[in-house]
């Protein structure tokens, strides 16, 4: 290697520690309850994954004789809905929809996300300007409301409500990677970077992108909580994925019947909703932690 | 037996405003191990007397201020005894140091930047502070004793500045409106923490002129913590000044600042002096403090070498491997 | 020089920088809306007139609905009546729009107000204790502070309701008053659970805002400082607070909207007849006038409420009317 390119070299690799993003040495720095977390999310999707195979009845068999059965009934364990049909069955096919209408909007926003970020982090004032403020209002849309009325326009089901979820969490992604991408984009090794001639796709790809990365995603981890939450809501009110098809804010809607006669069977798909919307932020926040190096004790 | 606050110093009967005898402060480190800051250390202050304590950072100069004025961190673990009018500041009730500070002691922080409230008016904050002490019969008094104070500290148009919030002015107009502040109530002692450590040498220098002009004007006793030896020298102006050098929490010399700058007997003094940059030092020849003087913690009590010049001994004890 | 009016002036200033972005937010939340609900599939007359109506009836109904005209006109004037008051006629009600809207509105409003003011108590508390010396108390109120945060509105509702309305049957399990019955207390009673939903998350947000800005506090020298001035612990909290307290009203100011989102579910399971229960109503009716208007409302509230937070943040802190230092 010649002394220019080896001084290139030199200069181009990233020089924070955070930017090597080892796996392995990530996971050992969670906190505790990041990994218990990070543990109970692995194991409630595996058992979702695996339902189609577990010996238990059909979501879709419902018996009208066996309606509303409390728990611990014979071959329901989890009691039966409105319905008949098995609540276990219909949790566990539920939180199936739920999670991937929980997951993929969040992949897809935050792909845009970074994208429209990263080009507002690193144009010049006007273009940052425009887009940030475009984002600004966009953020500043309550949600719910947003997703409502794209789920009303769009009409019901799985995919249309992935795609009016994913517009509503570009805003805030686009958000953090702007941030972060300004942040480092001033730094030393970024402004050293681009005196020696590196091109932009060099920069993006070797500095800025393995810098912000983790952080964005810690973020995105978080915010698949909340949207698991708003998928719920939305199918709490109809506009979710359109029944028989189980879909955990949907159950929860059909359960609201049960609530003055046998209120435990509405708390079934309640505590599934908490433990999806509470686990996500947990693991989240325990990146994030991580990633930094700092703890949020003050 | 003179004691260390009396040592170094000819006794004349002049009554002491504040006398700190034997002062030390520990806090917890890790491992439940107490580690101490102020060690043993006493000083008498006098009216019209500037005291300088120099030194530099982590000496424990400024704890030590703190703690003698009766505001040592929660954490602290404090023993000696601080008497200011026959109240031992150490060991009194908070509702009895609050009427103290603020009042009779005033303190001028370091930093420009955050010893100002910045949500409220600058004449806001004096008023305030003139009123909590009962210094004027109601707002409109306290309002007119804000702007002769402002005036007092050499700031032009005070009627303007008091309307402003602190941002709207520089960092030595601040500054200048800290001190305006801490002598709102006619104190008898000012604790000044490296007031002009944060400015132009320029505008610090104008800063150290005014505390010293008013110790003139008003009496006060001044305790000035810098670690700024030309600073040192331009506050202790008047013969009777006195100067306290500290070194890892402890007082190694101790004398008139006549003495201690111009004949310093402590090696660590002589270091701190001889690294002073200068014009007439040639380049390459900038002496520095020698690590071990720096890191010692073991000298011995002090003793005087002069009529009110008093260095701690280097007495070594058995050499540790 | 007459500083006082410099002062005002740049507040001025920023106020009508704010204005104009309210405006513009406002106005382009008016297209979404409008563009939404006119995409949606479907014939608006035939929802209303029914399946066995002719050709000619649904032709009339729409030319009186003003669907005939091209999309731009339509939006025009929709603007137009909106600023004159006129939000259109519900098909499925019967009514005029604002008759239905008026006394929803304030019911939500009712709602909003009261979940506000436990939000703000709550943060005073959950902040205050929050940066207290002992840590397993802070530890305790961390983990309290993560669940709020993260816990989704309708199901903290469902358990209140299932916890204190059914199961212990303490608090009335619906409606806004009991009949017969519409003394103050009445309505408190009924009001708060549904309240307490609505405010644990945006409680818990500015819990964490004012935990921040303390924690910037005490990393300063202010305390210190002023506390050497000698003044009383009740001034020093007041100075405090009023540092503190800025950020947080800015967060307030966004969690309005949360809680305008989560009033959706809350007014559904809690059967309160506000803004919330109309969205969904009309959503699920297709009364497209309706949703229409309420959605626009619920917006609008919200990019007020957003202006009101910004005017009252640069009251109460005198660096933000400058701009960026």
């Amino acid at each position: 290697m010649t002394g220019a390119t080896a001084a290139r070299a030199a200069v181009i690799a990233p020089a924070t520690p955070s930017a090597r993003f080892r796996r392995r040495g990530l996971i050992t720095r969670l906190p505790l309850r990041s990994r218990i977390a990070l543990t109970l999310l692995v194991l409630l999707v595996a058992l979702v994954l695996a339902a189609p195979v577990l010996p238990i009845p059909s979501p879709f068999a419902g018996d009208l004789g066996t309606r509303l059965l409390p728990f611990l009934s014979e071959g329901h364990p989890l009691g039966t809905d409105s319905q008949g049909r098995d609540m276990l069955s219909r949790l566990l096919f539920g939180t199936r929809t739920s999670l991937i209408a929980g997951v993929m909007p969040i992949v897809i926003a935050t792909t845009l996300g970074l994208v429209i970020g990263t080009v507002a982090g690193l144009a010049g004032r006007v273009v940052n300007t425009l887009l940030m403020r475009g984002v600004d209002i966009m953020f500043a849309f309550p949600g719910v409301l947003l997703s409502l009325l794209l789920a009303i326009t769009l009409g019901v089901g799985l995919g249309t409500l992935i795609l009016a979820l994913s517009l509503v969490w570009i805003a805030p992604v686009a958000r953090i990677a702007e941030t972060e991408v300004s942040r480092i984009r001033d730094l030393d090794y970024v402004t050293a970077a681009r005196s020696s001639g590196a091109g932009y796709g060099a920069i993006l790809g070797r500095q800025i992108v393995p810098v912000i990365l983790p952080a964005v995603l810690a973020y995105a981890t978080s915010l698949v909580g909340a949207n698991v939450a708003i998928a719920g809501g939305l199918g709490f009110i109809g506009l979710g994925v359109p029944s028989p098809e189980p879909e955990l804010g949907s159950i929860l809607q059909e359960m609201q019947v049960a609530v003055f006669s046998n209120p435990s069977l509405a708390l079934a798909p309640v505590v599934v909703i908490l433990a999806l919307s509470m686990l996500f932020p947990l693991v989240g926040d325990g990146l994030r932690e991580a990633i930094s190096g700092r703890g949020q004790d003050s | 037996m003179p004691s260390p606050a009396t040592a170094g110093r000819l006794p004349d009967g002049v009554p002491l405003v504040l006398d700190a005898t034997d002062v030390s402060v520990s806090f917890r480190g890790s491992a439940a191990r107490w580690n101490t800051v102020v060690d043993s250390v006493g000083l008498g202050l006098e009216r019209s007397q500037v005291t300088v304590l120099l030194g530099e950072s982590g000496s424990g100069k400024t704890v030590f201020a703190r703690t003698i004025t009766g505001m040592a961190p929660r954490s602290a673990r404090v023993g000696g005894s601080s008497l200011f009018d026959g109240v031992d500041l150490l060991d009194a009730p908070a509702r009895d140091l609050r009427r103290l500070q603020g009042d009779r002691i005033g303190t001028v922080p370091q930093d420009p930047n955050s010893s100002l409230d910045p949500m409220r008016r600058i004449g806001g904050q004096i008023v305030e502070t003139l009123l909590q002490h009962g210094k004027a019969p109601h707002r409109a008094a306290a309002k007119v004793r804000a702007i002769e104070l402002l005036e007092l500290v050499h700031i032009r148009e005070p009627e303007r500045v008091a309307r402003c919030y602190p941002h709207e002015v520089s960092g030595g107009m601040r500054q200048r409106i800290a001190i305006a502040v801490a002598i709102s109530c006619e104190p008898e002692l000012i604790v000044a923490d490296e007031p002009s450590s944060a400015l132009d040498a320029s505008v610090g220098v104008r800063v150290v002129q005014l505390l010293d002009d008013l110790r003139t004007r008003l009496g006060t006793a001044i305790l000035f913590i810098t670690h700024d030896i030309g600073i040192a020298a331009l506050i202790a102006s008047q013969p009777h000044d006195r100067v306290a050098v500290m070194l890892g929490g402890r007082v190694v010399e101790l004398g008139f600042a006549h003495q201690v700058l111009r004949n310093p007997v402590h090696e660590y003094t002589r270091a701190l002096i001889a690294a002073e940059p200068s014009a007439d030092v040639p380049r390459g020849r900038l002496a520095v403090v020698p690590d071990d003087v720096r890191t010692r913690r073991d000298w011995g009590p002090l003793v005087d070498v002069e009529p009110g010049h008093a260095v701690a001994s280097a007495a070594r004890h058995e050499e540790v491997a | 020089m007459d500083y006082k009016a410099i002062t005002r002036n740049r507040f001025v200033r920023f106020v009508s920088a704010r204005l104009v972005l309210t405006a513009l937010t406002a106005f382009f939340v008016a297209i979404v809306v409008f563009f939404a609900i006119r995409s949606i599939p479907g014939d608006p007359a035939l929802a209303v007139l029914g399946v066995d109506s002719t050709l000619e009836e649904r032709n009339a109904l729409r030319e009186t609905m003003g669907l005939d005209a091209p999309v731009a006109v339509q939006f025009a004037r929709w603007i137009g009546d909106a600023l004159h008051g006129q939000f259109g006629y519900s098909y499925t009600q019967g009514r005029p729009v604002v008759d239905i809207i008026g006394p929803a509105l304030g019911n939500t409003l009712l709602l909003g107000g009261a979940a506000s003011a436990l939000a703000i108590v709550l943060a005073l508390v959950m902040g205050n204790l929050a940066t207290t010396r002992w840590r397993p108390l802070r530890r305790v109120v961390d983990g309290v502070e993560a669940f709020f945060l993260s816990a989704p509105q309708y199901t903290v509702a469902l358990v209140l309701l299932i916890a204190f309305a059914v199961v212990l049957p303490i608090f009335p399990a619906g409606g806004l008053v009991t009949r017969g019955d519409g003394s103050p207390a009445d309505l408190a009673a009924h009001l708060v659970l549904p309240a307490i939903a609505l405010a644990l998350a945006p409680g818990a947000q500015m819990a964490r805002s004012l935990k921040t800005s303390i924690s910037t506090l005490q990393a300063t020298e202010l305390l210190p400082t002023l506390r050497a001035r000698g003044l009383s612990p009740w001034r020093l909290s007041v100075h405090a607070h009023h540092n503190a307290l800025p950020p947080m009203i800015t967060v307030l100011g966004i969690q309005v909207g949360s809680m305008l989102g989560g009033a959706l579910f809350v007014e559904n399971i809690f059967s309160i007849p506000g803004l919330g229960a109309l969205v969904v109503q009309s959503v699920t009716l297709r009364d497209y006038t309706l949703v229409q208007a309420v959605a626009l409302l619920i917006a609008l509230i919200f990019v007020v409420v957003l202006l009101a937070a910004d005017v009252l943040n640069a009251l109460l802190d005198p660096r933000i009317r400058v701009g960026r230092a």
